[in-house]
């Protein structure tokens, strides 16, 4: 019986882990310049912080990789919490992030708040706040 | 002289009237919180304005829950002077809003030093029984 529901508790796929992956296939697609998909899975009133204070709209995400002022070399995140409310998420992880800015490459350990939002079956992300950690 | 006294109250009346009523509820509630964080630390005002699940982020990046943000900032024996709240902007997508803002304020500690703060700040605010509470804090120092 013990054994049974252990097996029907991991067989479950929750939101929260639905979401998990969400999460990380965003941050593969930062290194990947994978715009179609980063205007997929971003909100049109997106504002993406970074630890620095700089604040990119989704046009800026979406252009400063077209112009070359940023890019990620890596992406690794860890540790990550996943509180949904009803249509919205807190998602709370650390990062180890190698990124170029304006030809300046640098390693950040950072810490991030992102809030993603329900749309439908899909969930896309609304905000972003990094912090050196 | 009149008509631009005329002038002015039309076009702050305008200025007014633009927000909506989620945008001068969340207006309000983000001035509310910052005056209780740095100034009154009220723990009925905050237990009102938090929701449950709240995660608040500090610009050191610790993080607290709803009971431990509380209590620091009750406890916090800092004084903050000149404190200055700039550049909000809200985002709103349904029943989820971001507001952003600059935050700036001189940290009276209690063993006389002085700390310059200058952040960002970055509030989630979710709406619960038709009431906006905040979910999530993310300062960011911008010195």
């Amino acid at each position: 019986m013990f054994s049974l529901l252990f097996v029907a508790v991991f067989a479950q796929t929750t939101e929260e882990d639905k979401l998990t992956i969400t999460v990380r296939e965003f941050h593969q697609a930062l290194v990947q310049k994978n715009t179609i998909f980063l205007n997929q899975q971003t909100d049109k009133a997106l504002s993406y912080g970074h630890s620095n204070g700089w604040v990119q709209s989704k046009k800026d995400l979406i252009n400063d990789f077209e112009t070359g002022y940023i890019s990620y070399q890596s992406f690794k995140e860890d540790s990550i919490t996943v509180v949904i409310n009803e249509n919205m998420a807190n998602v709370r992880f650390v990062a180890d992030v190698e990124a170029t800015l304006k030809g300046t490459a640098s390693k950040l350990h950072l810490k991030v708040l992102e809030v993603w939002v329900r749309k439908g079956k899909r969930w896309v992300l609304f905000a972003r706040q990094a912090v050196k950690g | 002289m009149k008509a631009i006294i005329t002038f002015l109250f039309l076009f702050g009346a305008v200025a007014v009237n633009a927000q909506t009523k989620d945008e001068k509820e969340l207006t309000e509630k983000t001035y509310l919180l910052s005056h209780t964080v740095f100034g009154t630390k009220d723990s009925l005002t905050l237990e009102k304005l938090l929701a449950k699940t709240v995660s608040y982020g500090h610009s050191h990046g610790n993080l607290q829950t709803r009971d431990e943000m509380i209590k620091g900032v009750v406890h916090n024996q800092s004084n903050y002077t000149d404190t200055a709240v700039s550049s909000i902007k809200i985002f709103i997508e349904d029943e989820t809003a971001i507001v952003r803002y600059l935050f700036k304020a001189n940290e009276n500690k209690k063993d006389g030093s002085v700390t310059n703060l200058n952040f960002s700040m970055m509030l989630v605010w979710i709406k619960e029984k038709g009431t906006w509470k905040l979910m999530g804090r993310q300062a960011v120092s911008v010195q």
